[in-house]
């Protein structure tokens, strides 16, 4: 049996989970993990924690459903829940309806913000509850009861208690606890967080998970050895130790063993072991992307992307396609000849740099590029006009294609491939991680 | 059209490189068949709407019991405010993460094999959280293909959005559920339990005027002295012919009650039998439209025969209690259009 102050963390992201327990276990609370919401259900049942931090969505149910549940349950409907999310008070406020939810924490959130959070909630929840017991034992003035409703209670739903009674009659009142003396012991005294050199460590870490949950990629996680030494290493060797790494941790997973012998002769947890999967992974990442060895999708648009868009009728449809395959390794294309109505919305998905755009196409196709060039993508688009052959039409399309603020015009003679692949810049090549391997054996594999 | 794929009659060939192909814009887009669950045409299905606080609406359609959002893709991808909001035909329900999406569609073109390695797909230059392209363009023969990835439909952000909006067309469905089920009790047997349940929940979901018709009829149902002269004070038509008709409802009383001296109504009949409301005639109109039209008028003298109706047909087929509901807010409708016009 222990005083500390139990704390059930649930989150599906193994990084959050291995930062509350960076932050929890020095912080001498008792925490227990949970990755999603069925195991959080169980846990919550057995270790009856003080408080419940929450992420809102989980693999196998939604925040709301958990704490549900949690209220149906009467073993675990007076545990107070903190909501774990990137926008805190607009999900609170969806959660308005559910009273166990007693305040949420926003990420990016640091160990100090967490622990004042968690201190709160179990605070305010053992005052409400010395409130409770001390009004049962103590005469109390009249309080206006609603008269009782005479149908069914589960058509009572949660929105309708809410908007009924002003607030829930769970929640506690905001004065709660101001003039009230509760016992010493059933606040816990605020914790302080590990100073020094641990403390600047823990935030580094929260920047890191900061950054990677909103999608930047991050390498400051890694530990600058770490990184060198892979950087001796090819992308085949990387890979060869990802994969072992990974299948390691899979297997420690399935056999539910808290701490592993890994092949490297080193003992760690899965967590560890994840979060090394992780961070090896980035390495592998930003290596790849900084030498421009990857697929540009993830990594930018140093590729140009060529939008034709002209007329069904004639060759030059036919053209284009011919010069789109051949350029297929350079450019990313996308030929547009009927059905113009689509440009903006498919303009938008294609982020075309360059639009070529036959002089002859009709006024549905103007009229729905002026629109292409006032979308986001339309600042940096550069428009190409192609013009006919010859003195009489080649100079009515070239007036046309002014009009319309093309300043940039090429003919739709037989030099029209070459036009366009002076006008439209040509990518820089790329290799494959193979190519790169053997272009430049890493320093490991230098005698 | 439901597209589950034991009622397309191909569902023998693997699913896995088959796009259900659909059309916004004029341009065509695909998503992966099995993130696909249904296809409504926008007429045929009722749409909701809800909203937080003093926000815009949201429509979203319910789906199996659950709510699915409304999403057109000019929303989504943040050219709405440049290129409008259209009405579209149809609405394709995608599961996206943990939600179901609606999403407004113009029409379906049909299930596609997608072959890639024929068509190399480019990777879209929108993208969403942690860089992953909202989808892919495979060129066709003569057309773009965008296959969308399901859930990358919406940014993080517009997730977080909606949360707050979902919850509350979570509950709103909860409750239409209740209703419905309410209802068909009401139809079987009404009772003043059913009908006030039917009422509260009418009006938590912004139906109107079918709360206000279920109150009237349960407070003629509850209340004695309803649509009875009281202090001087002449009730509506409406109300007498409501408490007339659930009085002869009672008392499992068979006869016609007679509507007239209306100065600019119609005069009318209701025909009741065994207690039971089974048409209704005003001028030329027979049953339902006829109870309706007598339930809208403004003024007239309500009086009731008991006699035996022998075979009369049957035009009105639910209980008094739900035939007057329907009829209560039908005839609110039309008073509306009156004083419109």
């Amino acid at each position: 049996m222990t005083d500390r102050p139990k704390v059930l963390a649930v989150d599906d992201s193994a990084t959050i989970r291995k930062a509350m327990e960076l932050v929890l276990d020095p912080a001498d609370y008792e925490l227990e993990l949970a990755a999603s919401g069925t195991e959080a259900l169980e846990k919550a049942r057995e270790f009856l924690p003080a408080v419940i931090l929450l992420d809102f969505i989980l693999p196998d149910m939604r925040g709301a459903d958990v704490c549900q549940k949690l209220l149906e349950d009467p073993a675990t409907a007076s545990i107070p829940v903190v909501l774990i999310s990137a926008k805190g008070a607009e999900i609170r406020q969806a959660y308005d309806n559910i009273p166990s939810v007693v305040s949420y924490i926003t990420k990016p959130f640091t160990p100090a913000g967490v622990t004042s959070v968690i201190d709160e909630a179990i605070a305010a929840t053992a005052a409400a509850a010395a409130a409770a017991t001390a009004a049962a034992v103590t005469p109390v003035a009249p309080v206006a009861v609603p008269p009782p409703v005479d149908y069914a209670a589960d058509d009572l739903d949660d929105e309708m208690v809410a908007s009924a009674n002003g607030t829930s009659a769970d929640a506690p009142d905001e004065d709660d606890g101001a003039d009230w003396d509760a016992p010493e012991d059933a606040i816990p005294a605020p914790r302080a967080m590990p100073a020094g050199a641990g403390r600047a460590g823990l935030e580094a870490m929260f920047e890191t998970l900061r950054s990677s949950l909103e999608g930047v990629f991050v390498e400051e996680g890694d530990t600058r050895a770490g990184a060198a030494a892979d950087e001796s290493m090819s992308y085949h060797e990387l890979a060869a130790r990802l994969e072992r790494q990974v299948r390691e941790t899979l297997s420690q997973t399935e056999s539910g063993a808290r701490h592993n012998l890994c092949s490297d002769g080193s003992i760690r947890s899965l967590d560890d072991s994840l979060l090394d999967a992780y961070r090896r992974f980035c390495r592998l990442l930003f290596r790849a992307a900084r030498e421009g060895a990857m697929e540009n999708e993830l990594i930018g648009h140093s590729q140009p992307r060529v939008l034709f868009v002209c007329s069904r009728e004639g060759d030059l449809v036919e053209r284009l396609r011919s010069i789109a395959q051949e350029r297929a390794d350079a450019w990313a294309t996308a030929i547009v000849a009927s059905n113009y109505r689509q440009l903006p919305l498919l303009a938008r998905v294609f982020g075309p740099t360059h639009v070529v755009v036959e002089a002859m196409a009709g006024a549905a196709v103007w009229d729905q590029l002026d629109l292409v060039r006032k979308l986001p993508e339309g600042r940096r688009l550069r428009f190409i006009g192609v013009a006919a052959e010859g003195m009489g039409a080649g100079q009515s399309d070239r007036e046309l294609l002014a009009e319309r603020g093309i300043t940039t015009i090429v003919g739709a003679g037989a030099s029209l491939p070459q036009s366009l692949a002076d006008e439209v810049v040509p990518a820089p090549s790329r290799m494959s991680l193979r190519e790169r391997d053997m272009e430049a054996p890493p320093a490991s594999m230098v005698n | 059209m439901d597209l589950a794929g034991e009622r397309t009659g191909i569902a023998q060939r693997p699913q896995s490189d088959r796009v259900m192909v659909f059309s916004v814009d004029d341009g065509l887009f695909g998503v992966h068949l099995d993130w696909v669950e249904a296809v409504y045409e926008a007429r045929s299905v009722e749409m909701h709407r809800v909203r937080v606080d003093k926000g815009p609406w949201h429509s979203f359609l319910l789906h199996r019991g659950e709510p699915a959002l409304r999403v057109d893709l000019r929303d989504a991808f943040e050219i709405a405010d440049l290129v409008g909001h259209p009405e579209r035909a149809a609405c394709a329900v995608i599961h996206s993460g943990g939600y179901r999406l609606a999403v407004a569609i113009d029409h379906v073109s049909g299930v596609q094999d997608l072959a890639l390695d024929a068509h190399r797909p480019i990777p879209s230059s929108l993208l969403r959280d942690g860089g992953i392209p909202v989808g892919h363009l495979v060129q066709m023969d003569d057309r773009v293909l965008v296959v969308l990835d399901p859930h990358r439909l919406l940014s993080g952000a517009q997730r977080d959005a909606l949360e707050p909006i979902w919850s509350r067309a979570r509950a709103y469905g909860e409750r239409h559920e209740k209703m419905r089920r309410a209802w068909v009790e009401i139809c079987a047997a009404a009772s003043e339990e059913n009908i006030r349940v039917y009422a509260r929940l009418s009006a938590r979901n912004g139906r109107a005027k079918a709360a206000a018709a279920a109150r009237v009829v349960l407070k003629a149902m509850v209340d004695p002295n309803y649509g009875v002269q009281t202090n001087g004070a002449v009730p509506k038509l409406v109300d007498r012919l409501v408490a007339e008709i659930l009085r002869r409802s009672r008392g499992a009383a068979s006869g016609i009650a007679t509507i007239s001296g209306a100065p600019d109504g119609e005069a009318g009949k209701v025909f009741i039998a065994g207690g039971r409301v089974i048409d209704a005639q005003c001028g030329s109109k027979w049953g339902r439209m006829a109870l309706d039209s007598l339930l809208a008028q403004a003024d007239g003298v309500v009086s009731f025969s008991e006699r035996d109706l022998g075979h009369h047909p049957e035009r009105i087929s639910e209980s008094t209690a739900a035939s007057l509901i329907l009829s209560l807010e039908s005839a609110a409708s039309e008073q509306r259009r009156r004083r419109a016009r």
